[in-house]
């Protein structure tokens, strides 16, 4: 079994006074030593809520794992307790989080921050976790980095700060890297400078590393494969490639249609999808996206398409690939 | 051709028309602020408790007084001194007088008080802190600091200094609550006034020419509301708190008038010769109004602020 | 660091001019004549307020050499005694009320924190409505109601502890009791809404997602940072002390100067009332100034914005 980590068929909800919201309702992926893969979707479909699942992150009060597994190693993470998952966070699973400017502990410095992973995980003295942890800043790019780790995060800029926070996150050197849109909080300039950093840790580390972004020009950048989500499903798979150059989903179509290009005229209005995602407390039983796809037809309101298999690596949940379709599409 | 238990047709792959519209109807219903204040409230049982024995409270307030025929000032010395019975159902005082219409005659002069230092403080914060906000600058700064070094003397200390040169009354009492009482409310009213200015339909209300105090009252009140009513139903308790310190200290409202911190104090010294209902029945009234106010206002704080609870 | 303390200085003498202003307002306004009340007073105690008050200078020369004396902390003669001043009684009950007030302190504090990190941690659990009960019934008793009941219970009916006096240390557990519990309850109240706030910041996952231990996480990135706003406030809890420590130590008949004040107001001593005010007060300035520092070495954010000014 080469995959490092396996998410089958995952289900997540959480229970609030308002009702069952099933933020997440069938994700499926697998990722290899060393590979990106990139998760991609809007806003609420779900993105932070299965990386936060991988980690056990959710909190325990008011959501549950409803089915499937999570295979991390071989290990199944739904089932471990909490003093596997401790050997398991930050040692060979690290998370870096969208906002630098609050993921950070306020009132301790730097130095403690790094150390205290190093200190629990590689059973480092307080001198060897500082001196690990000046090399550590260096590597992600800080300026006097003896000296800035005596600092407090509020003494940092924002890419600054993700750059400390990244630091962090890879101190134990772990196998797998989850970085939940960790550039947008960021300026462009300076999102540009923390990609060509993760590119360079993975090149450096052979790290795995989950990305999740709204940002398709991200995707481009450095990942091997990309997962498109819509309200709390993977509604298509494929390597980047495949996926840029054709996109099979109306949902993924719409994305790549809202990706700014160098090509386009001033004036010209970005695309964006019309209409807004459905409501988590009800999905509907049809397909998720039905409400605002060109090409819906009859079937896609009462019955959710399943995944299907289209090229070597590219598979589709939607009706317009069923053989069924070929047809109606053409007369369309 | 058939997938699963489904079976499927050609037909259902045509093209589906009416698919946009069904966007519409899909959307979350929007409840108004107070709808959705209201609704989170219920949800606090605690709070709700509250209200319903503030409600009861002010009814008894109103209509106690006169329910079994006594006066709160008659005295019965051949009455003095008894423990609750059928006819005197809370007992009576060492002056023989009915503890129960005493009792809600009390409630009555300590929810006014109560209420009345609370809303003076509405009103002079509002305009303390409405001025100062608008103004902004200078005026801002200046005021402020007034407010500041006022509200550093700490604030039974300023309503004991008070009362030594006020009269003992029930009015001087509210002055003397309501002369530094009112700061909290003025910052408070500040900090949402300024936050409203930055607001868009107040400034499109100020450039259509609209003056400044009706900016003021007709949209931002509305919208500061919910705090206001939060620090007005706080202010209640602080106000009966006071009061029965006052009256622990001989400064509070003076004999026959009677208010839960009077009957309280006088009743100190009844304990020790084992009538201990005299002070039983104003301690427990005071507990329970400062209980009641104390959880209905943090209900409220949390049902009009959801971020903590989310 | 100098710069932040000079300027917390400057403000903590301008409200204390403030309360000597108004002090000295009030006592202008007594109706009246303050110091010949009812004509009792012996002509020697008379001869001492005239000294010491220059009440037959005009009215701004008395207005400074009233703030020149409080420069020098001298509080004047009292109405009770021609020899002994206020100061005297001050120096005598200082210590008591400031043994009292500690101790109330540190109860309610190390108290109020655990109950408001239990109550935070176990949010709508039963330990979390129990701490919050206790907090209310902290906030809803007033303490001389509490006083007595303590009284009639643990000294009168089951005779454990004593009831009067300050003679030893158990003396001093009904009125500390009596007096912490307010402040208590306020630090219970905001360290659970403080905490609750922290529990839900983006850090903490930080902190989970390192693997870290759960109790390492709740005290260096929960506890540390939500007691900030504690830290805060003592200033107001100190001057809720104060202000609760006149009941208390009047119940109690503790020898303090919360007593001294008590009895001031009862026989109408304004240069006691005066004085012992004006005594509090700076106790209050000079505690809210040393709150004000510690705050400034505990939030690390603020010694930059306070270095930048
Ligand atoms: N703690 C929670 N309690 C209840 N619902 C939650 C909770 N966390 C997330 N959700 C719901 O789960 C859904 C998915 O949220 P998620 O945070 O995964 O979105 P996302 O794809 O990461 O979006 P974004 O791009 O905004 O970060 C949302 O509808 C959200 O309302
Ligand atoms: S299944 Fe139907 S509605 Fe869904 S994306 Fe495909 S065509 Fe559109
Ligand atoms: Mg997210």
């Amino acid at each position: 079994m080469d995959n490092l980590l396996e998410v089958k068929d995952l289900e997540v909800s959480f229970y609030t006074h308002a009702g069952e919201v099933q933020a997440v309702r069938g994700v499926n992926f697998a990722i290899k030593q060393g590979e990106v893969v990139a998760i991609v979707g809007e806003s609420g479909c779900g993105k932070s809520v299965t990386a936060k699942s991988i980690m056990k992150l959710l909190p325990s009060s008011n959501s549950s794992y409803k089915k499937g597994s999570i295979l991390f190693k071989g290990q199944e993470i739904i089932q471990a307790n909490e003093r596997e998952m401790k050997k398991i966070r930050g040692n060979e699973i690290g998370m870096i989080f969208q906002d630098p400017m609050t993921s950070l502990n306020p009132t301790s410095k730097i130095s403690d921050q790094i150390a205290e992973g190093l200190r629990k995980h590689r059973n480092m003295s307080r001198k060897e976790a500082l001196n690990y942890g000046i090399k550590l800043l260096e590597m992600v790019g800080i300026p006097h980095a003896a000296e800035r780790i005596h600092h407090y995060p509020h003494e940092f800029s924002g890419g600054m700060r993700q750059r400390v926070m990244i630091a962090i996150a890879i101190a134990c050197e772990p196998e797998l890297l989850i970085a939940d849109e960790p550039t947008t909080a960021l300026d462009v300039t300076i999102q540009a400078q923390i990609l060509k950093l993760l590119k360079q840790l993975k090149d450096d580390l052979n790290t795995a590393i989950v990305l999740i972004t709204h940002d398709l020009g991200v995707v481009a950048e450095l990942c091997d494969k990309v997962i498109v989500m819509y309200a709390g499903k993977v509604v298509e798979t494929g390597n980047i490639a495949e996926i840029f150059r054709n996109p099979r989903h109306p949902y993924t179509m719409g994305l790549m249609r809202s990706i700014p290009r160098l090509d386009m005229q001033r004036d010209e209005n970005l695309y964006s999808i019309v209409g807004t995602p459905p409501d988590l407390l009800n999905p509907p039983k049809g397909c998720a996206f039905y409400s605002r796809c060109k090409y819906a037809m009859k079937i896609c309101k009462d019955f959710s398409p399943e995944m299907e298999s289209l090229e070597q690596s590219q598979k589709a949940a939607c009706w317009l690939y069923h053989p069924l379709a070929k047809s109606a599409v053409k007369t369309s | 051709m058939s997938k699963g238990n489904i079976v499927l047709t050609k037909e259902m792959f045509v093209p589906a028309e009416d698919n946009f519209l069904e966007a519409e109807t899909i959307s979350a219903p929007s409840v108004s602020y107070w709808r959705e204040t209201w609704r989170r409230l219920k949800e606090n049982k605690l709070a709700l408790f509250g209200l319903i024995i503030i409600i009861l409270l002010v009814l008894m307030a109103i209509v106690g007084p006169y329910i079994n025929g006594y006066s709160y000032f008659e005295q019965d010395f051949s009455k003095k001194n008894q423990p609750p019975n059928s006819e005197h159902w809370f007992g009576t005082d060492t002056a023989g007088r009915d503890l129960f219409t005493r009792a809600w005659y009390g409630a009555r002069i300590s929810l006014f008080i109560g209420l009345m230092a609370a809303l003076i403080d509405f009103v002079v914060g509002v305009i303390y802190g409405g001025i100062s906000a608008i103004k902004g600058g200078r005026t801002d700064n200046i005021m402020m600091r007034i407010a500041e070094v006022l509200f550093s003397i700490p604030y039974l200390l300023m309503v004991i200094l008070m009362m030594i040169i006020l009269e003992r009354g029930i009015w001087p009492i509210i002055v003397a609550m309501t002369i530094t009482g009112w700061i909290p409310m003025a910052r408070l009213v500040r900090g949402q006034v300024l936050q409203l200015k930055e607001l868009e339909y107040v400034q499109a209300a100020n450039a259509m020419g609209a003056g400044t105090f009706w900016t003021l009252a007709k949209h931002m009140v509305p919208n500061m509301m919910g705090p206001i009513l939060v620090n007005i139903t706080l202010t209640v308790p602080t106000a009966i708190f006071a009061e029965a310190t006052l009256s622990f200290l001989g400064l509070g409202i003076p004999a026959p008038e009677a208010s839960w911190g009077t009957m309280a104090s006088d009743s100190l010294g009844s304990i020790l010769i084992g009538n201990f209902y005299q002070l039983a029945i104003p301690a427990l009234l005071i507990s329970i109004t400062m209980f009641a106010f104390n959880v209905f206002g943090d209900g409220l704080r949390d049902a009009l602020d959801p971020k903590l609870k989310k | 660091m100098l710069r932040f303390a000079g300027k917390r200085l400057l403000w903590a003498l301008v409200t204390l001019w403030a309360i000597i202003t108004i002090t000295f307002i009030i006592m202008h306004s007594i109706p009246g004549d303050p110091f010949a009340r009812e004509g009792k007073m012996p002509p020697a105690v008379y001869e001492n307020l005239t000294k010491h008050y220059h009440l037959d200078e005009p009215l701004y020369v008395q207005y400074f050499l009233y703030i020149k004396s409080l420069l020098v902390f001298d509080f004047g003669p009292s109405l009770k005694s021609s020899t002994l001043t206020v100061n005297d009684y001050i120096e005598k009950g200082f210590p008591v009320s400031l043994h009292l007030g500690i101790q109330a302190l540190l109860l309610a504090v190390v108290l109020g924190l655990i109950f408001g990190v239990i109550a935070a941690l176990n949010r709508n659990k039963w330990p979390d409505y129990l701490s919050m009960v206790l907090a209310i019934i902290g906030i809803s008793v007033p303490s001389f109601i509490l006083a007595t009941f303590l009284i009639n219970y643990f000294a009168v009916e089951w005779g454990l502890l004593p009831a009067a006096t300050w003679s030893s240390w158990s003396h001093t557990i009904l009125p500390t009791i009596s007096l912490a519990m307010l402040p208590m309850a306020y630090i219970a109240r905001l360290m659970r809404s403080s905490m609750l706030e922290v529990l839900n910041q983006d850090f903490m996952l930080t902190a989970k997602s390192k693997g870290l231990n759960k109790g390492f996480i709740i005290m260096k990135y929960g506890v540390r940072n939500a007691i900030l706003p504690v830290v805060s406030v003592l200033g107001i809890l100190a001057a809720n002390l104060v202000t609760g420590s006149f009941v208390v130590e009047s119940i109690f008949g503790i020898p303090g100067v919360g007593e001294l004040f008590v009895d001031g107001i009862f026989n109408r001593d304004y240069p006691v009332i005066l004085g012992s005010t004006i005594f509090y007060s700076m106790v209050l300035i000079f505690l809210i100034f040393i709150v004000d520092i510690a705050y400034f070495w505990i939030d690390p954010r603020i010694k930059v914005a306070g270095e930048e000014q």
